[in-house]
């Protein structure tokens, strides 16, 4: 299911970018649509995640209510890229929510220590830099009938694995955490959000003049959310989360120069899955709250960018000094010895 | 606790033990104690510092606002603003005073008339009365002039004033595709002749402006400069046939800050903080129900 889920995350954000760069461009009051987008895309997955959760416990804990509200988000992003941004924004929301619990459900299911959702949460920054792509309207009738086929094609498989699996074992349990953590986590997985969403509109970097290099810069942290996830299940929380920082803050003092500049990137993303996973960890039986949480999290970090807050050219201070911040606050959220 | 009072003092051999135990854990404490207050002043001298870091400018060509240390501009924040523009000077006696601020009309210099210069703020003081600031080389106030004493030169910043409502900006990138051999490109929409002429096919922006014209053509801005996209090989003759569009007078510039954008975000956070909050409470109370009613039941 979490592959399934990657691809969709993959197309809606595509989609999503494609039709806010094509059809609603010029079209409404931009600023102010933009907003409204990003609102509902990110921030009303607080609410939702909760409504989830509660639907998740009177269905306990199966995978059904996740994977309709996927669908559900699918659905509505589609109707959404012809009608208006806040449908699409509502569409997107309820895609990720039921795609981020559907993935932590089965991340536990199989015990897979947070790794499923990096692997979730990291083609939809690709998808979304693809989207901004297609601008030739040509391409929009093609762009819309193959994605709505591989659409498709995710629910028909995504029915098969569901009666497959009610079929065999028992839905997620709930297993002891892997590792603790103290009490501030939320308050600090927050502020971790909001500064790496902040960060990652406010940073510009000077060599990124062309597709090509941004195409890198995006795979850089579409493989940073991947590895991060794989790093902390594998390596330790606390190694992963002190050497990927640290060499963040590094690389980005050094930024201007173009692989030091991608290398900040994979870095500095690699503490994203951490940070969710830290919080579904807390929150064992409300992961939608603790995945519309950080969601919310990276809508405030977008605020300050919105509202005109000068954004700098080539932010190496910045950069240094967001990765020496989140490094900090997540230390001080890990206690000394991670318990298995 | 030893018989001779309530501080544990060695009485006898046996109580040293206690002693020194008691002394480890005090040690300890402050320990404790001294760890947890550094680390809260590190996590604090970080957020000063990040916000340090957003406010201070990264390098030299970054400019600090002057709102925040020009006492005029700092008490009027809502009716001025940075324009930039370029004017001429045309005053009535020859040349033009430049007074300390709209409020005090003490003279501080005189410009003599012709002079071709920038003026950073504009104060919107009434319907008849606007002023620029007389900036230094590095776009600081030293003084204000009565725009009635000035002529506005038509470029780029003055468009960017007379029309900023009708032009918008888009984030990301997009590739604008241009149906003809080469594009006229123009200064700002209405320029009386193109700046240059572009043999590319394509322009491939990273943000980027839209604006359409009163004829409904559509212009691009991704590059500092316009092209109009709907037409890119026409002159201003064929753009504008009956003459060029005239630039609106200088008094209906914008006026105050728009609010409007920061209370709407600010509602929407709060509205969504607030609403997450009931369904939580909704939670808890039947949560609490559950286990009042299962504790009544065994």
């Amino acid at each position: 299911m979490t592959i399934l889920y990657s691809v969709l995350h993959f197309l809606v954000d595509g989609i999503c970018a494609f039709a806010m760069m094509n059809y609603f461009s010029g079209m409404y009051d931009y600023q102010m649509e933009g907003l409204l987008y990003n609102f509902c895309a990110f921030a009303l997955q607080m609410p939702l995640g909760v409504i989830l959760d509660i639907i998740n416990v009177a269905k306990k804990e199966s995978p059904l209510p996740s994977f309709w509200f996927a669908f559900l988000g699918v659905a509505v992003t589609y109707v959404g890229a012809f009608t208006h941004p806040v449908i699409l924004g509502i569409g997107n929301a309820l895609f990720h929510l039921g795609g981020g619990v559907g993935t932590i459900q089965e991340d536990r299911r199989k015990n897979h220590k947070g790794t499923d959702l990096g692997i979730f949460v990291a083609p939809g920054a690709l998808g979304l830099f693809l989207g901004t792509l297609f601008t030739d309207k040509n391409t929009h009738l093609w762009v819309f009938i193959i994605s709505l086929s591989v659409v498709l094609i995710c629910f028909i498989t995504g029915i098969a694995l569901l009666r497959s699996l009610k079929a065999g074992k028992s839905v997620s349990v709930l297993k002891t955490p892997e590792f603790k953590w103290k009490n501030g986590l939320v308050a600090g997985c927050f502020l971790v959000v909001i500064l790496r969403s902040y960060l990652g509109l406010a940073i510009s970097f000077s060599w990124k003049t062309t597709v090509l290099f941004s195409l890198i810069a995006v795979l850089a942290v579409v493989l940073g959310k991947i590895a991060g996830g794989f790093a902390a299940a594998y390596l330790g929380v606390r190694r992963t989360v002190l050497f990927s920082l640290a060499g963040a803050a590094v690389c980005y003092l050094f930024s201007g120069f173009m692989p030091l500049g991608i290398l900040a990137l994979f870095l500095f993303n690699m503490t994203m899955p951490i940070t969710l996973y830290g919080l579904v960890q807390r929150w064992e039986k409300m992961p939608g709250l603790a995945f519309g949480l950080l969601t919310f999290a990276i809508f405030i970090g977008y605020i300050p960018v919105y509202l005109g807050l000068p954004t700098l050219q080539n932010g190496n201070v910045l950069g240094f000094v967001g990765s020496v911040l989140s490094g900090v606050i997540l230390i001080m959220c890990l206690r000394k010895k991670e318990e298995v | 606790m030893t018989e001779k009072g309530n501080f544990p003092y060695p009485a006898e051999v046996g109580d040293v033990d206690m002693v020194v135990l008691i002394k480890r854990q005090w040690r300890n404490s402050m320990k404790r104690i001294i760890f947890k207050i550094a680390k809260c002043t590190t996590f604090l001298l970080g957020i000063v510092l990040l916000v340090g870091c957003l406010r201070l400018p990264v390098y030299a060509d970054i400019w600090i606002d002057p709102m925040e240390t020009d006492e005029f501009l700092s008490t009027h924040t809502n009716s001025s603003y940075f324009a930039g523009c370029t004017y001429i000077t045309n005053g009535k006696e020859g040349y033009v005073p430049v007074y300390r601020s709209p409020e005090d009309l003490t003279v501080i210099a005189k410009i003599e008339n012709n002079k071709e210069d920038c003026y950073g703020y504009y104060y919107y003081e009434d319907e008849n009365n606007a002023w620029c600031s007389y900036d230094t080389y590095d776009g600081y106030p030293i003084g204000w002039v009565r725009e009635s004493d000035l002529i506005l030169v038509y470029d780029y910043r003055a468009f960017d004033h007379f029309y900023h409502e009708k032009v918008k900006f888009h984030g990301g990138e997009k590739d604008f595709k241009i149906d003809a051999d080469f594009a006229y490109v123009y200064e700002y929409p209405g320029a009386p002749e193109p700046k240059d002429k572009t043999g590319k096919s394509s322009i491939h922006c990273y943000g980027y402006y839209t604006y359409r014209d009163e004829k409904g053509r559509k212009w691009i801005n991704g590059e500092a400069e316009w092209i109009c996209i709907d037409n890119p090989t026409a002159l201003p003759e064929e753009l504008y046939p009956d003459g060029l569009p005239e630039m609106r007078s200088t008094s209906e510039f914008r006026g105050p800050v728009n609010w409007l954008p920061i209370i709407i975000t600010a509602s929407l956070v709060a509205g969504v903080a607030a609403v997450t909050g009931i369904l939580l409470l909704f939670i808890y109370r039947k949560n609490k129900s559950k286990k009042n009613n299962s504790g009544e039941e065994s």
